[in-house]
């Protein structure tokens, strides 16, 4: 970024983590919530989604890349990971064998995922916190 | 200024001229104080900078730092917005400089001001 | 992968100096880095979970305590191209390979980083505080006539 942003792309970094690391907060809190969804408004189980990062670049004036942060690199259905086949012939989503499929959400290592995006949500914050403390240090030099 | 002080005081004339030089080479002192101070180190060994001994030329180099120390501040948010400027600290370095300097070409000219006067209430 | 590319150093001008010379002031370049070092660290912390991703550093303070164990008589030459070189140095920034990656590939430690970030902001403040003090003795300096 070039112009008065060159004195904010520290700030700038810290804030492309912080939209990225909510992102996949909100995520993993709809996986926990559709953890035994078994049918979804477009039919089927609900499908684990998964968030990938990948790191953000800028162009920089003289027109090298340059690291700014991370950036979302898309929401996806994560196809890897099975679905859980359980045999209900009483739940109202079984089909004509009596197996119902479930989501492909494990509950614990979601919740481990969500700690680990709060923590890097939080270390992003202070990040910024500390970027605001530098400046206002320089910035009372001039008194 | 001096032509006014009185006719034909010769002697009135040389006190004034050697008061207001007094005056100029301590506000020459202290600016070259300054300026050793604000040079790193490294640059010792450079030769210091020779300055103007008479006392329009001290007036017009204070009057112009303070010029150029006022405009280079009127000039930073310019700096600022056209991507000139890195970091804060430079923010604050470039403003402490432009203000060094006004301060110091306020100062002189208040020493020269003041010599004046001294040598105003000399009877002639 | 592409990281950060080092800011120009501030002027000598900018630092107050009358007469411009090749290589910023010291403390100018010093509090550069130290700012260029606060923007790595937060690449690092935003990229803490991104797959693949490798940690950098900035290094100056090292470099320069090399450059100025340079030949200390003035032996002449010798002396000259100490100077130079200390004036041309420039903080580098490193990708860290010594760290081992985790699964996903990234390096980022959380807990290491913090670290960094709190003791360069020290750093940083350190530096400023020095700044201070030089630009209050300008100031007495110019204002001892009162």
């Amino acid at each position: 970024m070039d112009g008065i942003g060159k004195l904010f792309s520290g700030m700038r970094a810290a804030a492309s983590g912080l939209a990225a690391e909510r992102i996949r907060i909100d995520v993993i809190a709809r996986n926990i919530a559709n953890a035994e969804t078994t049918r979804t408004p477009e039919g089927g189980p609900y499908v684990r989604q998964v968030v990938s990062f990948e790191p953000l670049l800028e162009r920089a004036a003289d027109g090298r890349a340059q690291a700014a942060g991370v950036r979302v690199a898309s929401v996806e259905p994560d196809r890897s990971t099975p679905m859980e086949r359980v045999f209900d012939p009483q739940h109202p989503d079984a089909d004509a064998h009596g197996f119902v499929l479930l989501p492909n959400v494990n509950t614990t290592q979601e919740m481990a995922d969500l700690i680990t995006a709060m923590r890097a949500y939080e270390a992003n914050l202070s990040v910024q916190e500390s970027f605001v403390r530098m400046a206002e240090r320089a910035l009372r030099l001039v008194q | 200024m001096i032509d006014r002080v009185g006719q034909g005081g010769g002697l009135a004339r040389a006190a004034i001229e050697a008061a207001l030089k007094a005056q100029a080479d301590a506000a020459l002192e202290i600016r070259e104080q300054v300026a050793r101070a604000l040079t790193s180190p490294a640059q010792e060994g450079r030769a210091a900078p020779s300055f103007p001994r008479s006392l329009e030329s001290v007036l017009g180099s204070g009057l112009r730092a303070a010029d150029a120390g006022v405009a280079s501040v009127e000039r930073l948010p310019v700096a600022m917005v056209q991507g000139e400027v890195q970091a804060f600290h430079e923010i604050a370095a470039r403003l402490k400089q432009a203000e060094l300097t006004f301060k110091f070409a306020l100062e002189v000219r208040n020493k020269l001001i003041d010599a004046y006067r001294e040598t105003m209430r000399m009877s002639v | 992968m592409s990281g950060i590319s080092p800011m120009t150093p501030m002027s000598p001008m900018s630092l107050g100096g009358p007469g411009a010379t090749a290589g910023a002031d010291l403390l100018a370049r010093l509090l550069s880095a130290a700012s260029l070092r606060a923007e790595v660290i937060a690449n690092n912390i935003a990229n803490q979970n991104t797959p693949g991703f490798r940690r950098q550093t900035v290094r100056f303070e090292e470099l320069l305590r090399g450059a100025l164990a340079g030949p200390t008589s003035a032996a002449g030459e010798a002396h000259a191209s100490a100077a130079r070189r200390l004036a041309a140095l420039e903080p580098r920034i490193e990708e860290d390979r010594l760290t081992p990656p985790r699964a996903d590939g990234n390096n980022v430690t959380l807990e290491l980083e913090m670290n960094a970030l709190r003791q360069n902001q020290l750093l940083y403040e350190a530096y400023a505080a020095v700044l201070a003090t030089r630009f209050e003795v300008l100031r007495a300096s110019v204002e001892s006539g009162r």
